[in-house]
């Protein structure tokens, strides 16, 4: 087994609160419902499906969910907590892009936790330096998290840029135009394979490898080369024989899109693998711009789990390549056979480049085989 | 063992390190304030300091284990000068105040430029720096870039850039 491993994950995203809400909603391949906004760039979370809870509660909502699933002990010290975010407020300012200098959930407190700022990479980069702690033997767990909520600046901060699409987005479609905003939170607990285990809890996934690079030709545009490149060597460095999954950064663009694609098949082709399935939660959820990866990541920790592999929402005309399957929005997948290993991808402004391999933790009794088909 | 180097894209730089605190440990390589007739942004000095880090380096920064940058003011300027622009209905929002606001942008730009490969990993905290955890994290590592994004005034361009390169002898052990 890897030396770490994921424990607990929480989520607040458009189909509700929690991780199962998410799962469930992202599996029956339909939309959820929208919030109203006077900003056709965004696809805010619709409150009623929250009971009302506010913004200000999201963030606590997807660490306490994280640290229960982990069975973190109540009276045990935090965990280090770094927060995907943009910057650090000023002092005695807080505006929305900036992340909360204090962050309080339930009895916990933190106080300037580290900021991870890596534009849409930002909670990839967050995995990645939260394993190096931990393997650096500076930290047993770290809990990564972040909070996205829209508001004009982040809007104008893609609109500067034509990257906003028209509704809904649709990624991997041949009609797709661009991104839209959406809103939610996310917290991840990784933790040392073998305190997880001194606890008696077990993993939800390995975290089999995971690449953070800054690179590439241009500002905005995603570079096929980098990206190939961060795929590559997380497989390597994780010894993966083959990749079962891919949850696509896939906002929904045209170029970054077809170059997020291009590299995965080079991969496929190259390796002469059978043709890996590759979805994105974006088309349902918009894109979460710092926390974006989170709801990647419970995908496919589910994926790794259950062997539970949702659609994307909005596909309907998906572009052909070889090598890469992409199925139309619709119930998820459900495999007969084990998810071995699920990529997770995050691409961001600035050339941050990211992507996470996460491995199923195998059980002690291997599992009988059975004679149903394959649904995949 | 280190060696580091302190460039700025504004006068002063001297100055502010000549007589304080090194901000890494021994003398700099360098420090230098850019020149007239060049672009006088953070990307340039960036771009400088690893062009005069390069002999250090060796090779190329393939080479390079991770680089771990703090931009903890920096950032917060950048996130400042955005807001301002979206609020301030005469000014014109620019798209390089959407893109300057990933301290990443001035690394990433810098690189391509120098042509010179990029560093095996890289991670950006948007807080001060922090030297406990640059050596928690510097541990594993047998080369390494600390890059420090220092503000001293207001704009974003107001920035010191400090960097370092640190190894770590063979002897001691592999990889990271």
């Amino acid at each position: 087994m890897s030396d770490v491993v994921v424990t607990g994950m929480g989520v607040v995203s458009a189909y509700g609160r929690g991780v199962p809400a998410l799962l469930d909603g992202l599996a029956t391949g339909r939309p959820p419902s929208v919030g109203a906004s006077d900003d056709a760039a965004t696809r805010p979370i619709d409150r009623a499906v929250l009971d009302g809870a506010e913004p200000a509660s999201w963030l606590a909502s997807a660490i306490d969910e994280a640290l229960a699933e982990a069975r973190w002990p109540s009276r045990a010290p935090s965990p280090l907590l770094l927060l995907a975010a943009q910057a650090e407020a000023p002092p005695g300012e807080q505006n929305p892009l900036s992340a909360p200098n204090t962050v309080v959930a339930g009895a916990r407190r933190w106080d300037r936790p580290l900021v991870v700022s890596h534009a849409c990479a930002s909670a990839l980069f967050g995995i990645h330096l939260a394993a190096r702690l931990i393997r650096g033997g500076a930290h047993d767990a770290v809990l990564v998290a972040g909070v996205s909520v829209c508001n004009p600046y982040a809007s104008e901060s893609l609109r500067v840029v034509k990257a906003i699409g028209t509704a809904p987005s649709r990624p991997f479609d041949r009609v797709r135009d661009g991104i839209l905003i959406g809103e939610g939170s996310g917290a991840v607990l990784l933790e040392r394979a073998s305190a997880a285990a001194a606890r008696g809890v077990t993993p939800l996934a390995e975290l089999a490898a995971s690449v953070a690079q800054i690179g590439g030709r241009s500002s905005v545009a995603s570079d096929p080369e980098v990206v190939y490149a961060c795929m590559v060597r997380a497989l390597d460095e994780a010894g993966a024989s083959g990749l079962d999954y891919v949850h696509a950064h896939a906002t929904g663009t045209v170029q970054g899109d077809e170059a997020e694609l291009q590299a995965v098949a080079r991969l496929v082709a190259e390796r002469a693998w059978p043709a890996v399935s590759v979805s994105s939660h974006k088309g349902a959820l918009g894109h979460l711009l710092h926390a974006s990866a989170f709801p990647g990541v419970a995908v496919a920790v589910s994926a790794v789990r259950d062997a539970v592999i949702p659609t994307t929402v909005g596909l309907r005309e998906p572009v052909v390549i070889d090598g890469v399957d992409l199925p139309v929005e619709g119930a998820a997948l459900r495999r007969n056979r084990p998810v071995e290993h699920a990529l997770v991808n995050a691409f961001g402004f600035g050339g941050n480049n990211a992507s996470v391999l996460l491995r199923r933790i195998r059980p002690l009794v291997p599992p009988r085989t059975t004679e149903s088909p394959d649904l995949g | 063992m280190s060696a580091w180097v302190a460039v700025s894209p504004q006068p002063g730089v001297a100055h502010r390190f000549a007589s304080a605190e090194h901000p890494f440990a021994g003398a700099p390589l360098a420090i230098e304030t850019l020149p007239e007739g060049t672009r006088r942004v953070p990307e340039t000095a960036v771009r400088r300091c690893l062009d005069l880090l390069a002999p250090v380096v060796g090779g190329s920064f393939d080479t390079v284990d991770l680089l771990l940058v703090f931009s903890g003011a920096f950032a917060t300027a950048f996130v400042r000068r955005l807001i301002d622009a979206v609020d301030d209905e005469t000014v014109r929002v620019r798209p390089t105040d959407s893109t300057g606001m990933e301290t990443s942008e001035s690394v990433r730009a810098a690189l391509a430029a120098l042509g010179n490969g990029r560093p095996r990993s890289s991670l950006v905290l948007a807080s001060s720096f922090d030297a406990g955890l640059a050596a928690s994290l510097l541990g594993g590592c047998r080369s390494a870039l600390v890059v420090r994004f220092e503000l001293y005034g207001p704009r974003p361009e107001d920035c010191d850039l400090l960097v370092a390169h640190v190894v770590r002898p063979s002897s001691e052990g592999s990889g990271a």
